[in-house]
């Protein structure tokens, strides 16, 4: 009975909702049966277009899930949405539209912003307006848009077709010279918004885009001070690795956080860093970023490494300029960016710089840096610990008791540090080789060389005392027995990165020294050697005038080796060096081993239709299993990708991250139980990706349009799948779905990777055995007929597609969406690695 | 700890209408979320407010054992999750509430882990109460309620989970947020 007064006044409510406020009441008046019902509807019609918002924003839930993505061709504040062209933690970046022009229009997260910001917000757009610089993106329109879910900052700034900085020099591999003369011109754009008073506050290399042309153009001027304060909620939105990102560019009165100290000489040092990176392709402290407060200490108070020695290539009057811009006292840097920019000038155009050296302590720096056998005492002791004044005091230093014991604490720190820079040192690929040689020389070398030392007051700490039992031994004061145990901590820390464990695994420094060799050695190995570039060559032909590819161009991909066509596919195959031997085919299959790497399949770009629904038996992709979320049908096209042809195995994840946390073992299975952010994590250690989920959905399809790649029919999937067959029964949970028409041969486990028949692209168990954890699809350049995708099932999860041994046929279907959350490990999870091909490849 | 088992029985009784059921699915999600919890209470930093979502999907797993992107049974399930979300949120209020009056200004409030921030500026208990209400009137809505403001199901997701069109969630949701602010207003009036 309530029932029906809830029906009656729901529809009251909804119909009134429909029409114009002034017609509202009479509506109701003619619709209402009671005067209850009316006033009742009444209030609610009041109370909802009083606020929209009520409970719309739940507290308990993050901010951030409540970012809606804009579709394509939806309209804000007037712009038209084409596309989302980048997605940071401050918020999404589109292609949009406006009376005919192109604009960049970046929406900036609620979550991120408070009334205090929308007010910056608006007045920074007036300044910004007043820059007119061909080298900044110039701000067409800033301020707040009122939406349904409430207020919404925005910025809408000229469209820049172009590649970020650091991108663009390794592309067209520009000399020094030319490097010098792009930095020059990123100087002379901010010199311009110096002249007017405005400050960039957050210089870094993605935020300067090179267009085609070779003219650099500086985005976001002001964005940072319009956010500025809010950095506590910006930490917590970005999370500490994004925030690092901006905070290698940060001036040491900006990381520690004073904003009234920031000025144009902020900027000036970002410069310098700028600079610095894309001179030496590092940053110029000691060692990398870490944390949040180790990056805030090497900012502050550590001296930048000068660039001569890193590079002794590197001119004496642009190691000047440099120490110059990176003065910790603002007072000692360049006056602004264009005084900057005139010294560069000056220097390339060989005249004297105004820059000199700062003074005694910059004397001692460039003994260090002359001075290699010092290097890395000076570097990481004086320069970290407190003032070494000339170098012939060292020994004297070191037979202090006192400095043992702050060496000893330092090279814990510095253990520490290694172990954990050695754990960002990846993929072994040419451009990080350098940076592996330094860990190996200035980071891991000098400990090396004081383990000894280390020992040797271990032992004479242990004269004093009592030996309990192993390690453990007893003193009678308490500072001795805290010395001995921090000397235990640090000699077996060094003893483990040098000596390894006592198993086979090679030590950390073996390791590294093993990585090093294979980052400098892996471009001969894969595309350079006479051998192998024939290889390329030939595969690169054979691509190209093969009907498959349709003219595609292929080219040489640092660290795959071309292995020929597949016989039944036609598409051409590559091994992928680092991840193990490359196996060998016999009558056309290879012969996987438990040590063979990755094989990758170079699948052809086209359309096809992704999705399935169930709502159209004469419609594309109908499956009447289909679930609601798998439609609409949407066409994408791709670009040619190579996708790996079997799901990566337990022996290739050991051998890249030296652990196996699979639940069942055995050779050339599947690794399971690793999370999709552990995937993440070791495929970019190998210098490969997730899938996304539109190039999975392709991949498993394999040109077909039905429930299976192998049919309409579950029956026919009987050779190619491991899922939930009738031997299932008996090891799965009673309330599951089995398929007992089927017995697959492997029970309630994963099967071997190349168990199966593989689909029409060559690929083993894309459906089965365990499921693969994909990306979600992103917006690239040059795909806009690419809708964006529902948002999951459930916010912050990500997708993993094609089932498992643990799943029905209905499950393992090609457009079968699953979701689960990032850090989930299950034993029914794995991974099938892929790689973007590079444009204009190696 | 392994309930699969527990769940794979309550699940067929609900299948066979036993309503007692219900009501233990709900005590298991209850427990197991209020544990997820206080562990991520215990070990994230504080002033990190924790996802309601992220807790409805690991005890998902927890209590469904492996073949979780199925997401079979997940109709009860997010209906016994909204529901314990709410108590979680309606205690973690309550034990505010109580710690002011006795005069306990100085401790930190933690809403049972759901939120390790400040208290919402809503009305948790009187919000709940009203959807207590609205539940009399429509189960419907109030379930549309409960699943999009506690554990923040969007309008599809919503409607994927009790099988009704999209359009149909919009059209409770409206009608539901309006009539909540009545009640709500009305109770303040009172």
């Amino acid at each position: 009975m309530t029932t029906s007064r809830w029906q009656k006044a729901r529809e009251l409510f909804l119909g009134a909702l429909e029409l114009p406020a002034a017609d509202r009441l009479s509506y109701l008046d003619a619709g209402a049966d009671d005067a209850d019902t009316r006033e009742l509807v009444r209030e609610m019609l009041v109370a909802h277009d009083a606020d929209e918002a009520f409970l719309e924003n739940p507290e308990h839930l993050p901010a951030g899930d409540r970012f809606s993505v804009l579709e394509p061709g939806s309209i804000f504040g007037g712009y038209i949405v084409a596309e989302v062209i980048g997605e940071g933690g401050m918020g999404i970046v589109y292609r949009a539209q406006k009376d005919g022009f192109t604009v960049a229009l970046k929406l900036i997260r609620p979550g991120v912003t408070t009334p205090g910001t929308r007010r910056r917000f608006e007045l920074e757009a007036d300044v910004l307006g007043r820059l007119d610089h061909p080298g900044i993106a110039h701000v067409h329109d800033a301020g707040t848009a009122d939406t349904e879910a409430g207020p919404q900052p925005y910025i809408a700034m000229e469209y820049i077709e172009g590649a970020p900085m650091l991108e663009y020099v390794r592309r067209e591999d520009l000399n020094f010279q030319q490097r010098l003369e792009l930095i020059v011109l990123v100087c002379d754009a901010v010199a311009h918004a110096h002249e007017k008073g405005v400050v960039h506050r957050d210089l870094k290399p993605s935020n300067i885009l090179i267009a085609r042309d070779g003219t650099p153009h500086v985005l976001d001027f002001g964005v940072a001070r319009a956010l500025e304060g809010d950095l506590v909620s910006t930490t917590l939105m970005t999370g500490a690795g994004q925030l690092i990102g901006s905070l290698a560019y940060m001036s040491p009165e900006q990381a520690t956080g004073n904003p009234l100290d920031i000025d144009v000489r902020s900027d000036v040092y970002a410069l310098g860093v700028l600079c610095y990176q894309l001179l030496v392709g590092r940053l110029p402290y000691p060692s990398g970023m870490i944390n949040l407060p180790h990056a805030i200490s090497q900012i502050t108070s550590e001296d930048p490494v000068p660039i001569s020695s890193v590079d002794p290539t590197v001119p004496e009057q642009v190691d000047v300029i440099l120490e110059k811009a990176l003065e910790k006292a603002k007072e000692h840097r360049y006056a602004d960016a264009g005084e900057l920019a005139a010294d560069l000038r000056r220097y390339l155009g060989a005249e004297p710089i105004a820059a000199r050296h700062a003074g005694s302590l910059a004397q001692i720096r460039r003994f260090t840096a002359r001075n290699p056998i010092l290097v890395a005492t000076i570097l990481i002791v004086a320069l970290s610990l407190v003032a070494m004044t000339t170098a012939t005091s060292w020994y004297a230093y070191l037979a202090n008791k006192q400095r043992n014991q702050i060496l000893r604490l330092a090279d814990l720190h510095r253990l520490d540090l290694c172990v954990r820079n050695a754990d960002m040192l990846w993929p072994e690929l040419p451009e990080y080789a350098k940076q592996m040689q330094d860990w190996i020389d200035h980071m891991a070398s000098p400990l090396r060389e004081r383990l000894p030392f280390h020992r040797k007051n271990l032992d004479a700490v242990r004269a004093q005392g009592t030996h309990v039992s192993g390690d453990r031994w007893h003193f009678s004061d308490v500072e001795t027995q805290w010395r001995h145990d921090q000397l235990v901590e640090l000699v077996q820390g060094l003893e483990q990165l040098f000596e390894g464990g006592g198993g086979a695994e090679a030590s950390l420094f073996e390791e590294m020294k093993r990585r090093h060799r294979n980052a400098t050695t892996i471009r001969s190995r894969s595309v350079a050697d006479p051998e192998v570039a024939a290889l390329w060559h030939e595969a690169a032909t054979a691509v190209r005038s093969s009907p498959i590819y349709a003219g595609f161009e292929l080219t040489p991909q640092i660290g795959f080796v071309p292995l020929g066509p597949d016989a039944t596919t036609g598409l051409w195959e590559f091994a992928h060096l680092r991840s193990g031997e490359v196996p060998v085919r016999v009558n056309g299959v290879f012969q996987l081993q438990p040590e063979s790497g990755l094989v990758f399949v170079l699948l052809p770009g086209g359309k096809f239709f992704y999705g399935a629904q169930a709502t159209d038996p004469d419609g594309r992709n109908y499956d009447p299993n289909a679930f609601a979320r798998e439609a609409p049908i949407v066409e994408y096209s791709l670009t040619p990708f190579l996708l790996s042809k079997y799901e990566l195995t337990q022996e290739i994840w050991q051998r890249f991250t030296g652990s196996n946390p699979s639940q069942a073992r055995g050779e050339l299975l599947p690794v399971e139980k690793v999370s999709w952010a552990m995937c993440r994590e070791t495929l970019w250690r190998m210098g490969l990706t997730l899938p996304d989920e539109v190039q999975w959905e392709y991949a498993a399809r394999a040109g077909t349009d039905t429930a299976w790649w192998t049919g309409a029919n579950k029956e026919s999937l009987t050779g190619t799948v491991n899922i939930a067959d009738r031997y299932y029964r008996d090891h799965g949970p009673a309330y599951r779905k089995y398929e007992l028409w089927l017995d697959d041969g492997y029970a309630a486990a994963p099967a071997p990777v190349h168990a199966y028949r593989p689909n029409p692209f060559g690929l083993y168990s894309i459906l089965g055995n365990v499921w693969e954890w994909c990306r979600e699809p992103t917006v690239r350049l040059g795909e806009t007929n690419r809708p964006l995708l529902n948002r999951p099932l459930l916010n912050r999860m990500v997708p993993l597609r094609g089932g498992s041994w643990d799943s029905p046929a209905v499950n393992v279907r090609c457009a079968k969406q699953g979701r689960s959350a990032p850090s989930d490990q299950n034993h029914f999870t794995g991974v099938r690695p892929a790689y973007n091909l590079m444009a204009g490849g190696e | 700890m392994d309930h699969s088992h527990d769940v794979t029985r309550i699940l067929s009784a609900i299948g066979r209408g036993d309503a007692a059921s219900q009501e233990q699915l709900l005590a298991l999600v209850y427990d197991e979320l209020r544990q997820l919890a206080r562990s991520k209470v215990a070990h994230e930093r504080p002033g990190h407010s924790l996802q309601a979502t992220a807790l409805v999907h690991e005890a998902y797993v927890r209590l469904f054992g492996s073949d979780s992107p199925t997401f079979q049974n997940r109709r009860h399930f997010f209906k016994a999750a909204a529901t314990a979300m709410e108590r979680i949120l309606v205690e973690g209020a309550r034990r505010d509430q109580a710690a002011k009056r006795g005069g306990n200004h100085g401790r930190v409030a933690l809403h049972a882990g759901v939120s390790a921030e400040m208290p919402p500026s809503i009305d948790v208990l009187a919000l709940g109460e009203a959807i207590d209400q609205l539940e009399n009137e429509s189960p419907r809505a109030a379930f549309v309620v409960r699943l999009r403001y506690f554990i923040g199901l969007s309008i599809d997701e919503t409607a994927e989970v009790l099988e009704v069109s999209s359009a149909t969630v919009r059209a409770d949701w409206t009608m539901s947020k309006a009539w909540l602010r009545v009640f709500l207003e009305r109770e303040r009036g009172e």
